[in-house]
């Protein structure tokens, strides 16, 4: 694939996964921000819910102006730099012109080592089956 | 003998290889030749380059300025002009009535190539390959498409050195095996470490290495490879006629430790990927000597244009053989800022738009 389809499908990419990315920051934080509405307050009094939805506009727009300069950034450069290095493959095709012909071949296990890693500690541990191998040995 | 000028048997106009006809055609009768039929005209005029022991002496230019220090005097066969070259110019064009020139001298005795692929790829379609792969680049200037810009491009006969080595030797590496798995609460890693060793015989063939000081062609010369080496054929001047040619400026004890170094790094390549079944793999060491080589001199094809913008060089080459391409091409900064300008814009108010309707 040439360089300058590369740049532009990873325009493409990066502007949807952007939104997607945006948008769910965006309406997580809704969630959280959603301030608790009482059903007993009358209905006029509308200055905390305006407050909100400049507030979550702000970020919306200001989100928005990052990710865009970002992308856009990233394109530019990618484009130019498609245009500075155009054709530096591989001058020599060593895997056809350059057989190797091995003579000895040593592979020597010198160390074992073994990690291990607390993953959950919530409710009764659960007994899952053994892969198969060798039973772990702790150093 | 200093210079030839191949000459057409039939009207005695100038003669040059024709790269779509693979045959030497005379522009003014319409006449081809094959390379036998020059031979058996011309008598085997390689044959006395190669009887020579060593280049006679040159004519140099009487300035006393460093171009022409290094710049030699030709009279041209045709009209008599004076020709001027400079040192590693070998065939050329007489600027007063452009007959094709081969300056003999330079490609004698030591200084003769043993091997030339011709010219594949004619005038014309290099012309064409140039402007379709121009033709998709929106960001170019656009002074830089202009058919005047396309008049620039030449076509030159380059030496490189073709080395066949046969190196002998190994590397020690590290390598490493990585598994996981879950059992109970826990997640375990096991790491194996493996000293890894491979010996062997590596056998390059025809490794190119340019044979040009130039400095500034020298990244195009470099990845404008590789040619086809089936369409090598034993060197004979009259292939240069009709294009430039330059002689070669490095010898090789001066090329050696360069090519030594060169096949190291490709040599490490060979050995790390014969390791395999392995995570990470990391060279430790590597040796490496030298069974036997052998150098060779040749001539290869290069479709060669320099332009200028904003007082920079740019260079564009395209391998003779193949249509390969290399080149660094010029970005039109008021294209570039514009589109970028357009697509933050853009970007914006999609993304605007996006997050305020999913909201």
């Amino acid at each position: 694939m040439n360089k300058i389809k590369f740049a532009k499908i990873s325009v493409i990419l990066m502007t949807v996964i952007s939104i997607m990315v945006f948008s769910s920051v965006v309406y997580a934080e809704g969630i959280n921000d959603t301030p608790d509405v009482n059903t007993n307050e009358p209905a006029y009094s509308t200055s905390a819910s305006s407050k909100h939805e400049e507030k979550n506009m702000g970020r919306i727009i200001l989100t928005a102006a990052g990710i865009s300069i970002v992308v856009t950034a990233i394109s530019v450069f990618m484009i130019w730099n498609s245009y500075k290095t155009n054709g530096q493959t591989e001058p020599y095709p060593y895997d056809e012109k350059a057989p190797l012909e091995l003579t000895a071949s040593d592979d020597i296990l010198v160390d074992t080592h073994v990690e291990r890693e607390r993953i959950n500690r919530d409710g009764p541990p659960r007994d899952e089956p053994h892969p198969g191998g060798p039973p772990p040995s702790h150093r | 003998m200093e210079t030839i000028a191949y000459k057409c048997i039939n009207c005695g106009g100038p003669l040059q290889y024709d790269p779509a006809k693979l045959k030497f055609a005379c522009e003014y009768c319409r006449s081809d030749f094959t390379e036998n039929e020059l031979k058996a005209h011309y008598g085997d005029l390689d044959q006395k380059l190669s009887e020579q022991s060593q280049p006679e002496p040159e004519q140099s230019a009487n300035n006393s300025d460093d171009f022409s220090m290094n710049a030699a005097l030709y009279v041209c066969e045709n009209c008599g002009a004076e020709i001027i070259a400079d040192k590693t110019t070998a065939a050329t064009f007489c600027v007063y009535c452009h007959s094709p020139v081969v300056i003999s001298n330079r490609l004698a005795g030591a200084f003769k190539p043993n091997m030339v692929i011709p010219f594949k790829i004619s005038e014309e379609d290099a012309k064409n390959k140039f402007k379709d792969f121009i033709s998709r680049k929106w960001f170019l200037p656009k002074d830089f498409v202009s058919g005047a810009q396309l008049d620039y491009m030449k076509g030159v006969y380059y030496p490189y050195w073709l080395i066949d080595s046969l190196k002998d030797g190994g590397i020690e590496a590290a390598a490493k095996r990585i598994r996981h798995w879950t059992e109970g609460d826990y997640r375990y890693t096991e790491t194996k470490t493996y000293k890894v060793i491979r010996r062997g015989r590596i056998n390059f063939k025809g490794f190119p290495f340019s044979a040009l000081k130039d400095t500034e062609h020298h990244k195009a010369l470099k990845y404008v490879n590789p040619y086809k080496d089936s369409e090598f054929r034993p060197f004979t001047m009259s292939y240069l006629s009709g294009f430039l040619a330059e002689k070669r400026d490095i010898e090789r004890k001066d090329a050696q430790s360069d090519v030594d170094n060169e096949l190291k790094e490709y040599a490490k390549k060979i050995y790390l990927d014969s390791v395999q079944g392995y995570d990470s793999v990391s060279l430790k060491n590597i040796d490496l000597r030298t069974k036997k080589e052998a150098w060779k001199y040749a001539m290869m094809p290069v479709w060669f244009m320099n332009y200028k913008y904003n007082g920079k060089d740019y260079i564009y080459a395209m391998n003779g053989q193949t249509g390969k391409t290399f080149g660094e091409l010029p970005v039109s900064g008021g294209k570039l800022a514009a589109f970028g300008v357009g697509l933050l814009i853009v970007l914006f108010l999609v993304i605007l738009l996006g997050g305020y309707f999913l909201l």
